[in-house]
Protein backbone atom coordinates (compact mmCIF):
# COMPACT_ATOMS: atom_id res chain seq x y z
CA UNK A 1 0.00 0.00 0.00
CA UNK A 2 2.86 2.38 0.69
CA UNK A 3 4.64 1.39 -2.54
CA UNK A 4 1.45 2.20 -4.14
CA UNK A 5 1.05 5.41 -2.70
CA UNK A 6 4.63 6.80 -3.89
CA UNK A 7 4.24 5.23 -6.91
CA UNK A 8 0.87 7.76 -7.42
CA UNK A 9 3.10 11.08 -6.17
CA UNK A 10 5.81 10.12 -8.85
CA UNK A 11 5.64 10.91 -12.44
CA UNK A 12 6.68 8.04 -14.04
CA UNK A 13 7.60 9.67 -17.48
CA UNK A 14 10.34 11.78 -17.80
CA UNK A 15 11.44 14.58 -20.51
CA UNK A 16 15.34 14.00 -21.61
CA UNK A 17 17.24 16.85 -20.13
CA UNK A 18 16.79 20.45 -21.55
CA UNK A 19 14.86 18.93 -24.54
CA UNK A 20 12.43 22.27 -24.99
CA UNK A 21 15.18 24.37 -24.85
CA UNK A 22 17.30 22.54 -27.51
CA UNK A 23 13.54 21.76 -29.60
CA UNK A 24 13.55 24.79 -31.47
CA UNK A 25 17.52 24.53 -33.06
CA UNK A 26 16.87 21.09 -33.61
CA UNK A 27 14.01 21.61 -36.04
CA UNK A 28 15.57 24.19 -37.57
CA UNK A 29 18.82 21.94 -38.43
CA UNK A 30 16.64 19.48 -40.25
CA UNK A 31 15.23 21.92 -42.13
CA UNK A 32 17.05 22.24 -45.57
CA UNK A 33 19.08 24.99 -46.60
CA UNK A 34 18.19 28.15 -47.57
CA UNK A 35 20.93 28.34 -50.59
CA UNK A 36 19.99 24.76 -51.75
CA UNK A 37 16.24 25.76 -52.22
CA UNK A 38 17.02 28.29 -54.92
CA UNK A 39 18.96 25.74 -57.26
CA UNK A 40 15.89 23.89 -58.42
CA UNK A 41 16.19 21.61 -61.13
CA UNK A 42 14.46 23.41 -64.26
CA UNK A 43 13.60 21.96 -67.37
CA UNK A 44 14.21 23.30 -70.41
CA UNK A 45 11.74 24.10 -72.22
CA UNK A 46 12.34 22.14 -75.11
CA UNK A 47 11.90 19.26 -73.51
CA UNK A 48 8.36 20.26 -72.16
CA UNK A 49 7.19 21.15 -75.85
CA UNK A 50 8.72 17.89 -77.20
CA UNK A 51 6.01 15.49 -76.28
CA UNK A 52 3.65 17.86 -77.07
CA UNK A 53 4.76 18.84 -80.37
CA UNK A 54 5.60 15.13 -80.70
CA UNK A 55 1.85 14.50 -81.06
CA UNK A 56 1.15 17.62 -82.99
CA UNK A 57 2.89 16.37 -85.59
CA UNK A 58 2.11 12.81 -85.72
CA UNK A 59 -1.64 14.25 -85.69
CA UNK A 60 -0.48 16.41 -88.66
CA UNK A 61 1.22 13.51 -90.26
CA UNK A 62 -1.83 11.52 -90.08
CA UNK A 63 -3.96 14.15 -91.83
CA UNK A 64 -1.75 14.88 -94.32
CA UNK A 65 -1.15 10.83 -95.66
CA UNK A 66 -4.77 10.53 -95.21
CA UNK A 67 -5.53 13.58 -97.84
CA UNK A 68 -7.28 15.21 -95.19
CA UNK A 69 -6.55 18.50 -96.18
CA UNK A 70 -6.60 18.14 -99.97
CA UNK A 71 -10.78 18.52 -100.71
CA UNK A 72 -10.80 16.87 -104.14
CA UNK A 73 -10.22 13.87 -102.77
CA UNK A 74 -13.14 13.84 -99.99
CA UNK A 75 -15.81 12.53 -101.11
CA UNK A 76 -19.02 14.47 -100.10
CA UNK A 77 -22.58 12.31 -99.76
CA UNK A 78 -24.18 15.49 -101.50
CA UNK A 79 -26.29 13.46 -104.11
CA UNK A 80 -25.86 14.17 -107.76
CA UNK A 81 -27.04 17.77 -107.60
CA UNK A 82 -23.46 18.52 -106.49
CA UNK A 83 -20.92 19.25 -109.30
CA UNK A 84 -18.61 16.25 -107.26
CA UNK A 85 -17.53 14.60 -110.78
CA UNK A 86 -16.49 18.15 -111.87
CA UNK A 87 -14.32 17.45 -109.09
CA UNK A 88 -13.30 14.35 -109.50
CA UNK A 89 -12.54 15.06 -113.04
CA UNK A 90 -9.74 17.97 -111.99
CA UNK A 91 -8.50 15.25 -109.76
CA UNK A 92 -7.87 12.34 -112.39
CA UNK A 93 -7.30 14.80 -115.17
CA UNK A 94 -3.90 15.83 -112.60
CA UNK A 95 -2.93 11.99 -112.81
CA UNK A 96 -1.20 11.80 -115.65
CA UNK A 97 -4.13 10.85 -118.27
CA UNK A 98 -8.02 9.47 -117.17
CA UNK A 99 -7.51 5.27 -117.37
CA UNK A 100 -10.66 3.94 -119.14
CA UNK A 101 -12.19 2.94 -115.97
CA UNK A 102 -12.18 6.22 -114.16
CA UNK A 103 -13.20 7.60 -117.51
CA UNK A 104 -15.83 5.22 -117.76
CA UNK A 105 -17.12 6.10 -113.87
CA UNK A 106 -17.09 9.30 -114.57
CA UNK A 107 -19.63 8.74 -117.81
CA UNK A 108 -21.82 7.03 -115.41
CA UNK A 109 -21.68 9.82 -112.88
CA UNK A 110 -22.69 12.12 -115.87
CA UNK A 111 -25.50 9.22 -116.63
CA UNK A 112 -27.18 9.75 -112.85
CA UNK A 113 -26.73 13.52 -112.56
CA UNK A 114 -28.92 14.04 -115.43
CA UNK A 115 -31.34 11.27 -114.29
CA UNK A 116 -31.49 12.85 -111.15
CA UNK A 117 -31.96 16.32 -112.31
CA UNK A 118 -34.57 15.23 -114.65
CA UNK A 119 -36.61 12.98 -111.81
CA UNK A 120 -36.02 16.51 -109.96
CA UNK A 121 -38.04 18.74 -112.31
CA UNK A 122 -40.25 15.90 -113.34
CA UNK A 123 -42.06 15.42 -109.63
CA UNK B 1 5.95 8.66 -72.91
CA UNK B 2 3.40 5.50 -72.93
CA UNK B 3 0.26 7.91 -72.53
CA UNK B 4 1.89 9.92 -75.79
CA UNK B 5 1.98 6.81 -77.48
CA UNK B 6 -1.21 5.78 -76.75
CA UNK B 7 -2.68 8.92 -78.04
CA UNK B 8 -0.73 9.25 -81.35
CA UNK B 9 -1.67 5.63 -81.76
CA UNK B 10 -5.51 6.29 -81.15
CA UNK B 11 -5.29 9.09 -83.29
CA UNK B 12 -4.00 6.81 -86.39
CA UNK B 13 -6.15 4.33 -85.94
CA UNK B 14 -9.34 6.92 -86.15
CA UNK B 15 -8.19 8.99 -89.01
CA UNK B 16 -6.77 5.73 -90.94
CA UNK B 17 -10.74 4.45 -90.88
CA UNK B 18 -12.06 7.59 -91.34
CA UNK B 19 -9.46 7.54 -94.74
CA UNK B 20 -10.90 4.52 -95.90
CA UNK B 21 -14.05 5.71 -95.91
CA UNK B 22 -13.92 9.32 -97.21
CA UNK B 23 -10.54 8.19 -99.68
CA UNK B 24 -11.92 7.54 -103.70
CA UNK B 25 -12.74 3.78 -103.95
CA UNK B 26 -10.27 2.09 -106.18
CA UNK B 27 -9.84 1.50 -109.46
CA UNK B 28 -13.88 1.19 -111.00
CA UNK B 29 -14.30 -2.89 -112.22
CA UNK B 30 -15.93 -1.79 -115.53
CA UNK B 31 -16.70 -5.32 -116.13
CA UNK B 32 -18.43 -6.33 -113.14
CA UNK B 33 -20.63 -3.38 -113.61
CA UNK B 34 -21.71 -4.38 -117.01
CA UNK B 35 -22.28 -7.89 -115.64
CA UNK B 36 -24.38 -6.86 -112.98
CA UNK B 37 -25.98 -4.39 -115.43
CA UNK B 38 -27.14 -7.39 -117.62
CA UNK B 39 -28.19 -9.28 -114.76
CA UNK B 40 -30.45 -6.40 -112.82
CA UNK B 41 -32.28 -5.33 -116.82
CA UNK B 42 -33.08 -8.83 -117.48
CA UNK B 43 -34.45 -9.41 -114.38
CA UNK B 44 -36.49 -5.57 -114.01
CA UNK B 45 -37.42 -6.46 -117.98
CA UNK B 46 -38.73 -9.80 -117.44
CA UNK B 47 -36.37 -10.71 -120.26
CA UNK B 48 -36.87 -14.24 -121.44
CA UNK B 49 -34.17 -16.70 -122.42
CA UNK B 50 -34.73 -15.99 -126.39
CA UNK B 51 -35.15 -11.45 -125.99
CA UNK B 52 -31.85 -11.54 -123.76
CA UNK B 53 -29.70 -12.96 -126.43
CA UNK B 54 -31.17 -10.51 -128.62
CA UNK B 55 -31.50 -7.51 -126.88
CA UNK B 56 -28.87 -7.92 -124.36
CA UNK B 57 -25.64 -7.18 -127.09
CA UNK B 58 -27.82 -3.95 -128.88
CA UNK B 59 -28.47 -1.87 -125.12
CA UNK B 60 -24.88 -3.28 -124.39
CA UNK B 61 -23.64 -1.45 -127.67
CA UNK B 62 -25.42 1.58 -127.23
CA UNK B 63 -23.93 2.07 -123.67
CA UNK B 64 -20.52 1.81 -124.90
CA UNK B 65 -21.44 4.25 -127.88
CA UNK B 66 -23.03 6.65 -125.63
CA UNK B 67 -19.94 6.48 -123.59
CA UNK B 68 -17.29 7.21 -126.56
CA UNK B 69 -19.80 10.02 -127.47
CA UNK B 70 -19.18 11.54 -124.17
CA UNK B 71 -15.74 10.82 -124.23
CA UNK B 72 -14.37 14.09 -126.28
CA UNK B 73 -16.89 16.35 -124.02
CA UNK B 74 -15.38 14.97 -120.78
CA UNK B 75 -11.97 15.38 -122.15
CA UNK B 76 -12.15 19.01 -122.98
CA UNK B 77 -14.35 19.34 -119.62
CA UNK B 78 -10.42 18.19 -117.41
CA UNK B 79 -8.72 20.80 -120.30
CA UNK B 80 -11.24 23.39 -119.20
CA UNK B 81 -10.93 22.68 -115.52
CA UNK B 82 -7.07 22.42 -115.44
CA UNK B 83 -6.92 25.44 -117.35
CA UNK B 84 -8.54 27.00 -114.64
CA UNK B 85 -8.43 31.14 -114.97
CA UNK B 86 -6.25 30.95 -118.20
CA UNK B 87 -8.99 29.52 -120.03
CA UNK B 88 -9.89 32.10 -122.63
CA UNK B 89 -13.13 32.43 -124.50
CA UNK B 90 -12.53 30.42 -127.65
CA UNK B 91 -12.01 27.21 -124.66
CA UNK B 92 -15.45 27.91 -123.26
CA UNK B 93 -16.65 27.92 -126.96
CA UNK B 94 -15.47 25.05 -128.26
CA UNK B 95 -16.70 23.14 -124.99
CA UNK B 96 -20.07 24.46 -125.34
CA UNK B 97 -20.87 23.68 -128.90
CA UNK B 98 -19.35 20.35 -127.86
CA UNK B 99 -21.99 19.37 -125.22
CA UNK B 100 -24.64 20.29 -127.70
CA UNK B 101 -23.06 18.18 -130.27
CA UNK B 102 -22.43 15.36 -127.99
CA UNK B 103 -26.35 15.86 -127.02
CA UNK B 104 -27.68 15.71 -130.25
CA UNK B 105 -25.77 12.80 -131.11
CA UNK B 106 -27.10 10.73 -128.38
CA UNK B 107 -30.62 11.57 -129.06
CA UNK B 108 -29.77 10.03 -132.64
CA UNK B 109 -28.39 6.92 -131.30
CA UNK B 110 -31.27 6.29 -128.86
CA UNK B 111 -33.55 6.88 -131.55
CA UNK B 112 -31.54 4.59 -133.98
CA UNK B 113 -31.28 2.08 -131.03
CA UNK B 114 -34.65 2.69 -130.13
CA UNK B 115 -36.10 1.45 -134.01
CA UNK B 116 -33.97 -1.76 -133.29
CA UNK B 117 -35.01 -2.95 -130.06
CA UNK B 118 -38.75 -2.28 -131.54
CA UNK B 119 -38.31 -5.33 -133.48
CA UNK B 120 -37.30 -7.29 -130.25
CA UNK B 121 -39.26 -6.39 -127.33
CA UNK B 122 -42.32 -4.59 -126.80
CA UNK B 123 -42.84 -0.96 -126.12
CA UNK B 124 -43.80 -1.60 -122.42
CA UNK B 125 -40.52 -3.77 -122.03
CA UNK B 126 -38.51 -1.17 -123.93
CA UNK B 127 -40.08 1.58 -121.19
CA UNK B 128 -38.91 -0.49 -118.43
CA UNK B 129 -35.20 -1.03 -119.75
CA UNK B 130 -34.98 2.96 -120.59
CA UNK B 131 -36.21 3.36 -116.45
CA UNK B 132 -34.19 0.13 -115.08
CA UNK B 133 -31.07 1.12 -116.87
CA UNK B 134 -31.58 4.77 -115.39
CA UNK B 135 -32.37 3.18 -111.64
CA UNK B 136 -29.68 0.88 -111.92
CA UNK B 137 -26.42 3.40 -112.89
CA UNK B 138 -27.83 5.56 -110.14
CA UNK B 139 -28.03 2.72 -108.00
CA UNK B 140 -24.14 2.01 -108.70
CA UNK B 141 -22.68 5.67 -108.26
CA UNK B 142 -24.83 5.79 -104.70
CA UNK B 143 -22.70 2.94 -104.28
CA UNK B 144 -19.76 3.76 -105.00
CA UNK B 145 -19.81 7.23 -103.19
CA UNK B 146 -20.66 6.04 -99.82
Amino acid sequence: MSGLDEMNKKNPFNVPENYFEKFNAEIMSRLPDENNTEKRNVTPLWKKILPISAVAAAFVGVLVTVGFFNNKTIQKDKGFAESESSANETMMATTSSASEADDFYLFLQDEARNTSYYETFAE
Amino acid sequence: MKRIAIIILTLTVFFGVNAQQQQRRGKFDVEKFKKERIDFLVKEIGLTDQESKAFIPLCDELLTKKFEINREARRKNRELRQKGANATNVDYEMYNELQVDCKIKEAELDKEYYKKMKTILSAEKIHKYQMAEKQFVKKIVNQSNK
